[in-house]
């Protein structure tokens, strides 16, 4: 299974499916846009190597790497 | 009673307070929801007669986190009459999200779609008739930071309607599920059906706590669950989201011209720079550095130093002297306004040109987008130890003062890390507790370089060991929203903004924290000045007043410290009023005059002879560097963390913590160098160790997964 934190700066993925569910992670990573089929280009690392930014729907996103691996790629 | 009352709801960053501020310019208050510690802004429109509730922003309605749960309540309320929907233009499809969750509730409703000159920069045409008639609701394209569309607005809410259509957004399987649950529910009103229905459809823990018993709804929410995730084949959890966006989706693919990207490229240049792997990190030193400079080294202590010296220390003083002389005032009178409480409140009031610069240059900061990306970049050291990026910032503030270091952590957004941060910040060493520092040093450790590395690095550790014991207490994981931040547009914020920040946070300071200090300051003037006689109250040196009564009759609590003496022990009590005191105090006590600096041989040789052994020496320093700061930071530190629970937590921990340190220094540092014979106390000193080990070591607790708000709370 590929996953959001695994993806490198300038990748473009598609979303497939959210994992956790009930958390208040996943209804705020759903809430925030990152629904199934929506793309999502990565923007770069933070300097300490945590947390990611994304670029979603138009807008950019911080996500810690342990959450972005909750997000099903492809 | 006001005519109309206004729900203010949108995103964070989309300029809900702009807006919320040109539209009330001065007539608000800020007030706390009952329960919660969620502030409750309400402003008042005169020429309307309107009252403006603007909600905390927010980027949905889960059932997670205090905000969204009050905000929520607040809307299913009939508290208000209408709802002002801000939605920023150049980031339409996460702003409608919010309002295609808020649509169903059926309230009248007008949107104000903000950052419309965005689009114009961009070129971008936007198709608001179009955007009107698809989502029902009466949009009005307006720019809050250059005042523009403000009156078509106005006209709006005036004649604001409910939306043309609520449930009938949805698909007719999930129309008939939500109307199906919401005939279950009884008592509620229509506004409540339609939104709790899809919450309890989405398993909002909430509501599903709230209808526990009732096994007739369960049972129906369960089988219309399995009927949507049947017929679109997704989680009932993701469906609404998902449809959400997908209609949004087309929604803007036909009212926008084009679809670009809007993040401006002066934004994206400007994070290359500033988030960049390698430059990230000394660019923040330095603007932290340029901070410290303005606020601490330079203008902001001069205007404080002037406002304390002359102001305070002579204007003021002497006007008044010549004001009591003239009405022939007792003594005690004059002591009183004059020692008391001039001195009192200026101590207080001496912060306020230094807590002003401080504001306006952190203000900008957050204002203009840079703290964000602090959070970003730090991220990954700070919550290691229960706190963020933002809270370097306070401490390194409270290396000038502890006060405007406790303010700042109010911009602090999660609860947990704000409250760590109150109870850490003080534990690094402030301006005023660097004669103590001074004088142990060359007293005891003349030319030791060691030092003052000591001394900081304690600090830090003092901070660093506090946030991981703390963080893994249940007490410190209310739920927060999760760490899912959105990195706004760097933009040039107003002045007007920026100037209203730093009156808001300087207005609450000099009111609330004024009252307390200025209280405390009269009381302990008073033990400081006067002793019980047979003569009745007379006023007396510090060596024989009440305080030193006190001193005296707790300094044995100080045996396992090694400084049990009346002298030390009223010097460190002194230090509760000003840290600079302990120092002072300290020779008056030892029996020199009060004219002298840190340095002096007189006073050397007075402190050698005191307190003999060096571990004496370094344990009295750390008790006074890390237990409580002074009353003027204690009175803000009470006001920040909101509840005397709290307060009396911290100040309890404090304590204790500085206990163990100097109790850990004279038995273990002092057995090592063979100063402090072995005693039961040492055996104390390692079974201390252990017990901090294990808090430590020990396994974090879970983050609590619910939020004990009910939903009728408001």
């Amino acid at each position: 299974m590929k996953t959001l934190d695994s993806l490198k700066t300038g990748e473009v993925a598609k979303v497939i499916k959210l994992h956790g569910e009930g958390t208040s992670l996943r209804r705020r990573l759903l809430d925030m846009g990152i629904t199934p089929d929506t793309e999502i280009t990565k923007v770069r690392t933070a300097p300490l190597g945590d947390p990611i930014e994304f670029n979603v729907r138009g807008y950019f996103l911080t996500i810690r790497k342990s959450d972005a691996s909750l997000v099903e790629i492809k | 009673m006001t005519e109309k009352r206004f729900a203010l709801v949108g995103n964070q960053n989309c300029g809900k307070t702009t807006l919320f501020n040109l539209l009330t310019l001065s007539n608000q208050y800020v007030g706390n929801w009952p329960g919660v510690t969620v502030d409750q802004v309400i402003g008042k429109m005169t020429q309307k007669d309107w009252d403006i509730i603007d909600l905390p922003g927010l980027y949905s309605l889960s059932p997670y986190s205090a905000e969204e749960v009050v905000s929520r309540n607040f809307l299913l309320s009939d508290n208000y009459d209408v709802i002002l929907n801000v939605v920023d233009a150049s980031h339409l499809e996460r702003s409608l999200s919010l309002t295609y969750e808020v649509i169903p509730m059926g309230k009248p409703m007008v949107i104000a779609l903000n950052m419309i000159d965005v689009l114009d920069s961009h070129n971008i045409k936007i198709d608001f008739e179009k955007l009107s008639r698809e989502i029902g609701v009466k949009v009005v394209p307006i720019s809050a930071s250059s005042k523009k569309g403000i009156d078509d607005l106005l006209k709006a809410m005036e004649e604001a309607k409910a939306p043309k259509k609520t449930l009938d957004i949805y698909p007719q399987t999930v129309k008939e599920a939500i109307l199906r649950i919401g005939n279950l529910l009884g008592e509620a009103n229509c506004q409540e059906k339609s939104f709790i229905s899809t919450a309890l459809l989405q398993g909002d823990k909430i509501y599903l706590k709230e209808y526990k018993n009732n096994e007739v709804l369960l049972s129906e929410v369960s089988k219309s669950r399995s009927i949507i995730e049947s017929e679109f084949a997704v989680d009932a959890e993701t469906y609404f989201p998902k449809f959400r966006y997908n209609t949004i989706e087309a929604l803007v693919k036909e009212s926008l011209s084009n679809k670009a990207d809007m993040k401006s490229n002066f934004s994206k240049r400007l994070d290359n720079v500033l988030t960049n792997r390698f430059l990230a990190l000394p660019i923040f030193l330095c603007i932290v550095w340029f901070v410290y400079y303005l606020s601490v080294e330079t203008i902001g202590t001069m205007a404080t130093d002037y406002a304390n010296d002359v102001i305070f220390g002579e204007i003021v003083p002497s006007w008044a002297q010549s004001f009591l002389d003239s009405v022939n005032a007792p003594q005690w009178l004059c002591s009183l306004s004059i020692d008391g409480v001039i001195s009192g409140v200026g101590a207080v009031l001496g912060f306020l040109p230094q807590m002003i610069v401080m504001f306006l240059l952190l203000s900008f900061l957050e204002q203009c987008g840079y703290m964000t990306r602090v959070a970003f970049v730090l991220d990954g050291i700070f919550r290691h130890f229960g706190l963020s990026g933002r809270n370097f910032i306070p401490m390194v503030v409270a290396t000038g003062c502890g006060v405007p270091a406790l303010m700042v952590n109010k911009t602090i957004d999660n609860i947990n890390e704000r409250r760590i941060g109150l109870i850490t910040t003080t534990f690094i060493p402030c301006s005023a507790k660097l004669p103590i520092i001074t004088m142990i040093f060359v007293a005891f450790f003349d030319g030791k370089a060691w030092f003052a590395p000591f001394v900081y690095g304690m600090s830090i550790f003092s901070v660093i060991v506090t946030g991981i014991i703390l963080k893994k207490d249940r007490a410190f994981k209310e739920p927060v929203s999760p760490f899912v931040m959105e990195m706004p547009d760097y933009h040039l914020p107003s002045l007007y903004n920026l100037l209203r920040a730093v009156y808001t946070r300087c207005k609450s300071f000099v009111i609330k924290a004024g009252t307390i200090i200025f209280a405390v300051v009269v009381v302990v003037w008073f033990l400081s000045n006067y002793a019980i006689t047979k003569d009745g109250i007379v006023q007396v040196d510090v060596n024989d007043s009440i305080l030193a009564l006190i001193g005296s009759s707790i300094s044995f609590i100080f045996i396992p410290l090694g400084f049990a003496s009346w002298q030390a022990t009223v010097a460190a009590l002194s230090g509760l009023l000003a840290k600079e005191n302990v120092v002072s105090t300290l020779a008056v006590t030892l029996g020199l005059n009060g004219d002298f600096e840190g340095g002096e041989a007189t006073l050397n040789q007075a402190l050698n002879g005191h307190f003999g052994l060096t571990c004496v020496a370094l344990s009295y320093l750390a008790f006074n560097m890390w237990s409580t700061p002074c009353i003027a930071a204690l009175g803000v530190m009470k006001r920040e963390l909101g509840s005397n629970k709290w307060f009396t937590f911290a100040v309890v921990y404090m304590t204790l913590w500085s206990y163990s340190v100097a109790l850990v220094i004279y038995q273990i540092g002092g057995l090592i160098l063979g100063e402090v014979p072995f005693s039961a106390f040492t055996v104390v000193a390692f079974i201390v160790i252990g017990i901090y080990s294990y808090f430590l070591l020990r396994k974090e607790h879970k983050p609590q997964s619910e939020i004990l708000i009910p939903s009728k709370s408001i």
